[in-house]
């Protein structure tokens, strides 16, 4: 795809130029926000940044955060101060009030900027709270750990556009994927499910011709076990079968169990060969229903057997809830940080910022949230490299596997996932 | 007698909250699951393979010199389970130094001691002198005998009686090392009551000031987990416990119908409270083994501080404070200028 026609495709997504922040100089502004000039990156990233705490300083919990550490805007000067903006552990967002008055309240205290006002029954769901904040230009995005608490992100429309450009124009600059490519995601859709993967596949019907998922309709947070989901598995599978024997590029996109069970689905009935160009984009935690882990390299295997892909082409996606941008595997398996909006960092066990080669805890400031501060310390695991071993793009890399901290919560997306699909 | 009757009306009033919903689970998963409930019960409540290890301290003996604070004031004077004026009680405040510290020395001195030298567990002791004797106790009962320590030496002492959240990994931590079906049982309990406990917060007055004292995580039991080190003036939500209750309580003594209920289960449930404490036990040496590499207690909590969780529970503090106040508070704020 041409770059003009991704921005054409993209321009829903994109604000006026003349109202541009320096959050949007730095991710709207440049051609391929992973690879840019060290110097430039560091400029945009540094205005992108200061711009962002400056914003969210306002907000009221995180105000009270930084009055407790002494930090304000005036201490943000450059890019040394930035060790100095502090960072909100992950496990915040996760513990929040029950559905109810209660709930509204916590969301007012963690949203920068005045939260709509909604009207609500006498004893509201969580569905309910999330349709009337759609309804107000609110994407409550959620996540779900395997302790089944959800993790809340009240993005809005500024937050979301960010969000979707980063993600699209990532896939489209770090793997070359264009727009002919039969878009097929084995997810929930995106126009009526709102967890964090589905909500960053949002611009995919405005950007690729065919977009195809798995689950068309609304799913409940409030689902109990009697709950039943038409899924398009298996004709998912005889999509991807199509495609095979049609010559189309098919991009598939999901979580490493339903990968692994869509491979193990085809590898029954006949392997198959993608045309060249085609890729598998997998997401979220790497652990099957037994919660063994399930390693890359058999994934890998498993996904070039049934499927014909190549190594190089079966990519990693990292997403925390909390974060609005997209880091995304080279052709080497290197984990790309967006360069001219994210500082990353990797933690000690006294929030320290470690060298490059240490192992910690992943950390990031990241200023394309508009309605919340993205000054994440994850309990992500990850090791840390100053540049990408395989291929040239500049700016610091995380080496694979990403894994959990001790103590810390599996992902439960993906189990959830895979039992969506099984139970259908 | 009313104020008796009062503060047992509260515990049931406190346990009613959860106490019908979890009571309801439990039997929801016995007629689903009937073989294995029935399995985790005889084993809960099975003799253990062994008695509870004794204390590690000796207790002192009275003498006649040895003094206590003589008044009938309420949250002063002695009662049936915050019991001062049990020889044994009443010779440990002396030895702690309860009339030749200072109040808020002492009130540290003595704190330190039932925190450290308590252990943290299943067990029938709740009153002060049983608590004293057993050297292991719950949550209350450790509260009962550093209540009654204080009181010996004239400062007041009150609880608050609440609920709590207890925090997953404490939870986990310890059902995860259980034989199958009491692992089972532990967790079904636990979800049965979703984590959340009734609880008092002990507060003791010093300087005309109510402030809390909670010694219930001995530091051979807290960096595993962790927490913190508890100190006198730390609120348990900053350090074990996820979220108090607003609504609570006040009551002088440990009410009746606590006493007899734990006293009652654990009795029922010996064996499941042996694995609880075994596994509490097993953590001592790994939790002695960190608390040096920070250079003891003060090491650790500044180094805690600093942390992932440190972290995390100023952020709690700070919401707590947000979601009490009006919700108009904070939208004022202008300071930043992007």
């Amino acid at each position: 795809m041409a770059k003009d026609l991704l921005r054409e495709r993209l321009a829903k997504y994109t604000p006026p130029k003349e109202r541009w922040t320096p959050v949007d100089e730095a991710l709207y502004g440049v051609d391929d926000i992973y690879n840019v000039p060290e110097g430039k990156a560091k400029k945009l990233r540094k205005n992108a940044i200061r711009y962002s705490f400056a914003h969210h300083y306002n907000n009221k919990f995180y105000h009270e955060y930084c009055k407790q550490n002494n930090v304000s805007p005036d201490d943000i000067k450059n890019e040394e101060d930035f060790k100095k903006i502090p960072l909100i552990p992950s496990s915040f967002f996760k513990d929040h009030p029950p559905a109810g008055p209660d709930f509204i309240k916590w969301l007012r205290n963690i949203y920068t900027g005045k939260l709509p006002e909604i009207e609500l029954s006498a004893r509201p769901t969580y569905d309910e709270i999330i349709e009337k904040l759609e309804e107000k230009g609110i994407i409550m995005t959620h996540s779900s750990g395997s302790t089944g608490e959800f993790t809340f992100i009240p993005r809005d429309q500024i937050t979301l556009s960010r969000l979707i450009y980063s993600v699209h124009s990532t896939w489209f600059n770090l793997a070359g994927i264009d727009s002919s490519i039969y878009y097929i995601s084995i997810t929930p859709d995106p126009r009526y499910n709102f967890m964090t993967a589905c909500v960053c596949q949002k611009g995919v019907y405005d950007i690729f011709d065919n977009a195809y998922f798995a689950i068309e309709q609304k799913l409940s947070l409030q689902s109990k076990g009697s709950d039943r989901y038409v899924s398009n598995f298996s004709s998912i599978i005889e999509r991807i079968r199509a495609n095979s024997q049609s010559g189309k590029k098919s991009l598939v996109v999901s979580v490493p169990l339903v990968i692994k069970m869509l491979s193990e689905e085809i590898a029954k009935t006949g392997n198959l060969i993608l045309p060249q160009g085609s890729f598998v984009l997998v997401s979220g935690g790497s652990k099957d229903e037994e919660g063994k882990i399930i390693k890359k390299s058999d994934l890998v295997e498993d996904i070039e057997n049934a499927l014909g892909i190549p190594p190089h082409n079966v990519r990693d996606m990292y997403m925390a809830a909390e974060c609005n941008s997209l880091l995304f595997s080279c052709e080497g398996g290197f984990m790309h940080i967006p360069q001219t909006l994210m500082e990353p960092f990797v933690l000690d066990e006294e929030m320290e910022p470690l060298p490059y080669g240490s192992e910690g805890r992943f950390a990031f400031l990241d200023p394309t949230p508009n309605s919340y501060p993205g000054f994440i310390a994850t309990d992500d695991k990850v090791k840390f490299l100053d540049h990408c071993p395989v291929c040239d793009r500049p700016g610091p890399v995380i080496e694979p596997p990403i894994t959990r901290m001790p103590g810390a919560e599996d992902r439960g997306c993906a189990r959830a996932m895979g039992k969506l699909l099984q139970g259908i | 007698m009313t104020t008796m009757i009062k503060e047992n009306a509260a515990v049931i009033k406190v346990f009613s909250k959860f106490g019908i919903a979890s009571i309801g689970k439990i039997l929801a998963y016995a007629i689903r699951h009937p073989f294995t409930a029935f399995m985790a019960l005889l084993e809960a409540t099975k003799e253990p393979e062994s008695e509870d290890t004794p204390p590690q301290y000796d207790i002192p003996a009275f003498t006649s010199e040895m003094e206590y604070y003589r008044g009938d004031e309420p949250y002063l004077r002695s009662t049936h389970a915050i019991c001062y004026t049990d020889p044994n009680v009443a010779a440990l405040a002396n030895r702690l130094g309860a009339f030749e510290l200072n109040k808020e020395e002492y009130a540290k001195r003595s704190f330190g001691w039932v925190r450290d030298n308590i252990r943290f567990g299943f067990s029938t002791a709740q009153s002060a002198p049983e608590v004293l004797e057993k050297g292991r106790a719950i949550c209350f009962g450790k509260m009962n005998l550093y209540a009654a320590l204080c009181r010996c030496a004239g400062i007041p002492a009150r609880f608050k009686l609440s609920t709590i959240g207890v925090e997953a990994n404490m939870i986990n931590f310890v059902g995860s090392g259980m034989e199958e079906n009491l692992g089972k049982l532990y967790s079904l309990l636990l979800d049965a009551i979703s984590s959340i406990f009734p609880h008092f917060m002990l507060e003791i007055e010093l300087n005309d000031k109510w402030i809390p004292a909670d010694p219930v995580i001995p530091k051979d039991f807290a960096p595993v987990l962790n927490y913190p080190i508890t100190m006198v003036g730390d609120d348990p939500n900053r350090t074990w416990a996820a979220r108090y209750d607003e609504k609570y309580y006040i009551l002088e003594d440990y009410p009746i119908l606590l006493e007899m209920g734990f006293k009652v289960a654990f009795k029922v449930l010996r064996n499941l409270g042996y694995m609880v404490n075994r596994r509490y036990d097993e953590l001592i040496p790994k939790d002695k083994e960190i608390l040096e590499g920070a250079g003891g207690i003060e090491g650790y909590n500044k180094r805690f501080e600093k942390s992932y969780e440190g972290k995390s529970k100023d952020l709690n503090s700070i919401m707590e404070k947000l979601m009490s106040s009006p919700d108009e508070l904070g939208e004022e704020h202008a300071h930043g200028k992007p």
